[in-house]
């Protein structure tokens, strides 16, 4: 350890060859600088959330989900956008960006499951599962109560997962989604609604 | 079908904000000023803002998108806007009326240009039809905002619903001055 300060700090003026009181300070700078340590457990990065609903993941191609899923039980359009909305019989819908969308064409950037869908989030929570086995998959993260229903969770800046709940506590729609696209306003033309 | 009165109703429903009310119709008046300060062609007139907010409410009847949610038009990207709720569709429901009325604006203008494009070349009724439909008959026009094709056209339509309400058949389309676009 010591030998790693006096790499990262070759040439202190003040010091001159590190003292072990160089090391010292410079451990706690170190320690004082360094975002890991308590906040080492909490999980930010996509991965931890994870991208997955069932058998399909944000970001995948319009060709892969066709390849594991197959054709959808009906195509329709996202409302106010347009793009390829795909439904299939298991509960499970696909939102697919516009083929001609400038960013990541083609590619899922929402994914929604109802009743009687039988997948899984990629932590493994399933449809009827309770908000104590949420909590318990996702510990690390700090779900929002969002309203009396829904817990959500926040990773990055875009990517998010949403669980409604029912009356009894039993998950009936989880939702997956991306929504990187349109996160840099450009124009609010007058501020004051 | 709505009837009258719930029409009159739903423009009529006022919506509290920062300790004061709006109605409907001042939303949607805000909303088409918006298209008119913008930089962007044409003009979205108030009573397409507020017929399609009633279309896709159920004019209050079959959804409290707009009063609850805030997502006067069943959006299904926040577009950027503050979103922290999800509706009972999965729809994106925003953090307040402010973000909510911000995001239709915007998307509406920036996003739908071909709506106020219609409407400032031939009225209100190829407006409606440009938005049903998805493009203005005839032209290409740039799209620059939350998701959509890049150019928006008949052979790259941005539809907002599946309904495609306000389409006309093609046989009654009329016959197009050129003009130029931006």
């Amino acid at each position: 350890m010591f030998s790693r300060v006096i790499r990262i700090f070759p040439t202190l003026p003040i010091f001159g060859r590190p003292s072990l009181t160089a090391v010292v300070i410079s451990l706690l700078l170190i320690a004082c600088a360094s975002p890991t340590g308590s906040l080492a457990s909490t999980p930010t990065p996509s991965e931890d959330l994870g991208l997955a609903l069932g058998r399909v993941s944000l970001h995948a191609t319009i060709g892969q989900v066709q390849a594991i899923l197959g054709r959808p039980a009906a195509v329709t359009t996202s409302h106010g956008i347009g793009s390829p909305e795909w439904r299939y019989s298991d509960g499970l819908t696909v939102f697919l960006r516009d083929p001609n969308d400038t960013y990541m064409p083609n590619t899922v950037w929402r994914l929604t499951s109802v009743p009687p869908f039988a997948g899984s989030t990629s932590r493994g929570f399933h449809l009827g599962d309770s908000e104590d086995k949420f909590n318990l998959l996702y510990k690390g993260f700090r779900p929002q109560r969002t309203q009396a229903n829904e817990l959500r969770l926040t990773a990055e800046r875009s990517l998010t997962l949403s669980v409604l709940f029912d009356s009894s506590g039993k998950a009936v729609l989880i939702l997956i989604e991306d929504d990187g696209c349109c996160k840099s306003m450009s124009a609010v033309y007058v501020s004051s609604a | 079908m709505a009837c009258a009165s719930s029409i009159s109703n739903f423009l009529a429903q006022s919506y509290a904000y920062q300790d004061a009310y709006f109605t409907t119709v001042e939303l949607g008046k805000w909303v088409s000023y918006q298209s008119y300060r913008s930089p962007y062609y044409g003009t979205v007139p108030v009573s397409l803002v507020v017929t399609q907010w009633g279309l896709e409410t159920g004019w209050n009847n079959g959804c409290n998108c707009l009063t609850t949610y805030y997502n006067p038009g069943n959006q299904a990207s926040g577009c950027g806007w503050c979103v922290n709720r999800t509706m009972p569709n999965g729809l994106p429901g925003f953090c307040d009326l402010s973000a909510g009325i911000h995001a239709y604006a915007q998307l509406l203008i920036q996003g739908y240009r071909h709506v106020a494009s219609a409407y400032a070349d031939y009225g209100l009724n190829t407006a409606a039809q440009a938005l049903g439909q998805g493009y203005e008959t005839g032209y290409s026009i740039p799209n620059d905002f939350c998701g959509g094709p890049a150019t928006i056209s008949q052979s790259t339509p941005r539809i907002w619903a599946a309904s495609h309400y306000g389409r006309r058949p093609e046989a009654t389309s009329t016959i197009r001055s050129p003009r130029i676009l931006v």
